[in-house]
């Protein structure tokens, strides 16, 4: 059990848990103002309202939020693959990823609630067109940085495009694809949290906004530590999925 | 069987193309062996890349058993020297992946695969990744894989160059079975004077870029039995050594 990865990614975790409480609390008994709450208010009420109403609040931000990076990287990954090794299609689209890249995408967003209205399609489309562009740049760089030895000891097997694309140019990238998703999620729960922070009464970022305005601190903390829980779990299925497909990365 | 004709490729870069290779003509009977042999930068490995069908030259031709390849062959194995393996995959996987793009099916890659495997003495390192052997196993990997096609033509690029000396001079012996069990056509690019007098029935000492044949020696006593101790290995040696201007420096 000792050297179980698992074991020891779960102590660490909870190691690190008690180490930001610590913090948590000494600050708040420090501020000793009702605005931070100590941590054992804060978990108390996480775990009275939770199953009441936090939950679905839970519930649908982790919706628009694994549904938009799914979404995007299903788009970006394909793209990005390709434009490292085809050329001519980079030479046309290299350009527009580079001006378009740096835009703060954001200020789009009353643009996008205008034309999509206020369901989930405008929030889920905001943060998928933010996180489409950091995983498609990573994606490409990645895939250009393929050794040009290892296209050839494939093509001299007799492999075509397609074959390279499967055996080669994938494998070689996930790790940085991963990583690429790895920084997404905390770009993509940010823009999450102010996506949900107008017109709109359901998810984290709605309930934290309006738990402020009625000044329940706590509540406003447990709505805090969802989000922050949302965020632990996907990143804990990031790091299952590296380290069932990339194995070979940590021998 | 390979000949080539006044074979020249000029890499075109925007800036300045670079003369890589200029009026290289050989032949090479079927089964013979050769080994290359030429300074860094001569268009080595490019040449070998022009016969194993991955780049076109820019003028002349090569022709394998009578007719033009266009594009990698099926008879033609090519080994890199460092990329040739794919860390992400296992040394079974590696192994069956020239065959697997073929298109042939499961229960035909281990049938053909792991008789392969296990004579090159790889079989308890099947589920192993190549980070986990050892360089000379990972080039016998290598050499696995391309044995799996039952290619005509082997094409090595410098295969041993990054091992130990011992390890390097087994693999050497290794590669002499293989290619007589195999009656392969053998080209082998190297950087060592005893390798290329080991391997090679015919060695092809080339100029400085851009590369041109500066000589094509006869060998006929490679493979003959406890040759490297022999006094005409030495002298095959020493007369490699002085046509590549080694001694002066
Ligand atoms: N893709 C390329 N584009 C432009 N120039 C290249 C390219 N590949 C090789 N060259 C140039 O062509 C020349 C021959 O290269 P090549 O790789 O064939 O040399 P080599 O004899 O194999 O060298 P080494 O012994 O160091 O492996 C070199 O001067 C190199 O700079
Ligand atoms: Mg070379």
């Amino acid at each position: 059990m000792k050297n179980n990865p698992f074991w020891k990614k779960t102590l660490e975790i909870f190691a690190a848990t008690i180490v930001i409480m610590v913090f948590w609390y000494l600050l708040a008994i420090y501020v000793k103002n009702n605005i931070l709450p100590t941590p054992q208010e804060a978990m108390k009420e996480f775990f009275m309202i939770f199953h009441g109403t936090l939950w679905e609040h839970f519930y649908i931000s982790a919706y628009r939020v694994v549904v938009s990076i799914i979404a995007a990287m299903l788009l970006a990954v394909p793209l990005g693959l390709l434009l490292g090794r085809e050329e001519q299609l980079d030479r046309y689209i290299a350009p527009v990823v580079y001006l378009v890249y740096p835009i703060p995408k954001i200020v789009f967003l009353p643009v996008v609630f205008l034309l999509m209205g206020l369901g989930n399609l405008p929030k889920i489309f905001m943060i998928g067109l933010i996180v489409f562009f950091q995983i498609l740049v990573t994606t490409r760089d990645a895939s250009k940085g393929v050794p040009v030895q290892n296209i050839h000891s494939m093509t001299s097997l007799g492999a075509r495009k397609r074959q390279i694309y499967y055996h080669v140019v994938w494998p070689a990238c996930l790790p940085k694809i991963l990583t690429s998703l790895r920084i997404s999620l905390g770009t993509a729960i940010a823009v999450l949290f102010f996506v949900e922070s107008f017109a709109t009464t359901e998810g984290l970022g709605y309930f934290i906004m309006d738990a402020w305005s009625m000044a329940a601190y706590s509540q406003m903390f447990a709505g805090i530590i969802g989000m922050s829980f949302l965020g632990l779990i996907l990143y804990i299925v990031l790091d299952i999925i590296e380290a069932k497909w990339c194995r070979w990365q940590y021998l | 069987m390979i000949n080539t004709y006044e074979l020249s490729l000029t890499y075109n870069q925007a800036e300045n193309p670079v003369d890589a290779l200029r009026d290289v003509t050989f032949d090479l009977a079927e089964g013979e062996s050769m080994s290359i042999i030429g300074p860094s930068g001569c268009g080595k490995s490019t040449l070998l890349f022009i016969i194993a069908g991955l780049l076109q030259p820019t003028s002349g031709r090569v022709v394998i058993d009578g007719s033009e390849p266009e594009g990698p062959g099926a008879e033609t194995a090519l080994i890199l020297q460092d990329y040739g393996l794919f860390p992400w995959k296992t040394v079974f996987e590696n192994a069956c992946l020239g065959l697997k793009v073929k298109g042939y099916k499961r229960k035909d890659l281990q049938e053909i695969v792991i008789p392969i495997l296990q004579k090159l003495g790889l079989a308890e390192f099947m589920y192993s990744y190549p980070a986990q052997l050892s360089g000379g196993q990972r080039q016998r990997v290598a050499i696995a894989r391309s044995l799996a096609l039952k290619p005509k033509i082997l094409l090595m690029d410098e295969p041993l160059s990054s091992l130990d000396a011992l390890t390097r001079e087994t693999l050497q012996h290794f590669i002499l079975d293989i290619w007589r069990e195999h009656k392969l056509t053998l080209v082998l690019v190297t950087h060592s004077i005893e390798e290329a007098v080991f391997l090679g029935q015919k060695i092809c000492v080339m100029s400085d870029r851009p590369g041109m044949i500066k000589e094509m020696i006869e060998n006929p006593m490679m493979g003959c039995p406890g040759f490297r101790k022999k006094q005409q290995f030495h002298e095959m040696c020493s007369r490699l050594r002085s046509l590549l201007g080694v001694e002066q420096q």
